[in-house]
């Protein structure tokens, strides 16, 4: 027997753990963003007044955008997944999400430019520490998953595949969230 | 594992479907927006988004009920959050 290939009850633990892990990664990534965003809704309720102005100096339609970026991100994510995929069509949709990814990183940072005059007034009150802090959090996330997303599309492994599009979709689905409580709520 | 076992031209559809849903909500909250109503009525289409990214973009509509639920526990949680804060505003502003 090849010394490398487990045999199938291992591989079938192996796979579970793996499983567990990413869960737990998942539910990591949730539960500080839950507590992050539900900290702003606090804030945001006893602040309500610096909150509505502080917002006036935000740019929903560039959120928006960004919202579509990340979607078609997602769903180049959905088809580098696939188990019926060949490798060279996963690649590719791995380095198209990548792309998507570095799309939404320039236009947050160019959103950033127009918005950091702001930060700091008092009439804002936290507004705009919270604002960079969450969304600064997020960023950060997706620029280290587009570079994780290139690193796989260019050594490809199923098991890594499917660990990095579904962080990916989390991702996703926090920005989902994201958009409105921050800008409109 | 999740992962989705659509084909390409289905999961074409749901992004299509994602795109239609967030330009809709940049359209009204353009026309109408600033009002506590459109703000719940943007919530909604948030969970709808996030249902259909669990669902079909991750692949939980073949996973164990559990992990959905649970999933979708986490935007339901802080949409509520949210509607409960406009209402809480709404209510000390009369």
């Amino acid at each position: 027997m090849d010394g490398h290939v487990l045999p199938m009850e291992d591989q079938e633990d192996q796979a579970s753990a793996d499983d567990l892990l990413l869960w737990v990664l998942v539910w990591s990534e949730l539960a500080a963003f839950g507590i992050l965003l539900a900290g702003f809704l606090v804030v945001g309720f006893l602040q309500a007044d610096a909150f509505a102005s502080a917002r006036s100096h935000l740019n929903p339609l560039l959120a928006g955008i960004n919202t579509l970026v990340l979607l078609t991100s997602g769903w180049q994510a959905a088809l580098a997944a696939r188990p019926a995929a060949s490798m060279t069509t996963r690649r590719r949709a791995l380095a198209l999400a990548a792309l998507f990814g570095l799309g939404f990183v320039a236009i947050k940072l160019f959103e950033y430019s127009t918005e950091i005059g702001a930060a700091g007034l008092p009439q804002f009150g936290a507004f705009f520490e919270l604002y960079f802090l969450i969304t600064g959090f997020h960023l950060l996330h997706v620029a280290f998953g587009s570079a994780i997303l290139l690193l796989v599309a260019w050594r490809p492994s199923p098991g890594n595949i499917v660990l990095i599009t579904t962080l990916w979709h989390v991702i996703d689905l926090v920005w989902i969230v994201m958009f409105p409580l921050v800008y409109l709520v | 594992m999740a992962m989705t076992h659509h084909n390409e031209r289905r999961l074409r559809n749901i992004w299509a479907v994602l795109i239609a849903i967030v330009l809709s909500g940049m359209a009204v909250m353009a026309v109408w927006g600033g009002t506590a109503l459109v703000t719940a009525a943007l919530l909604v289409l948030a969970v709808i988004k996030c249902r259909l990214v669990a669902m079909d973009f991750m692949g939980l509509r073949q996973a164990p009920a559990g992990l959905l639920f649970g999933l979708l526990a986490w935007p339901v949680t802080l949409a509520l959050l949210a509607v409960a804060k406009l209402a809480m505003s709404m209510v000390l502003s009369v």
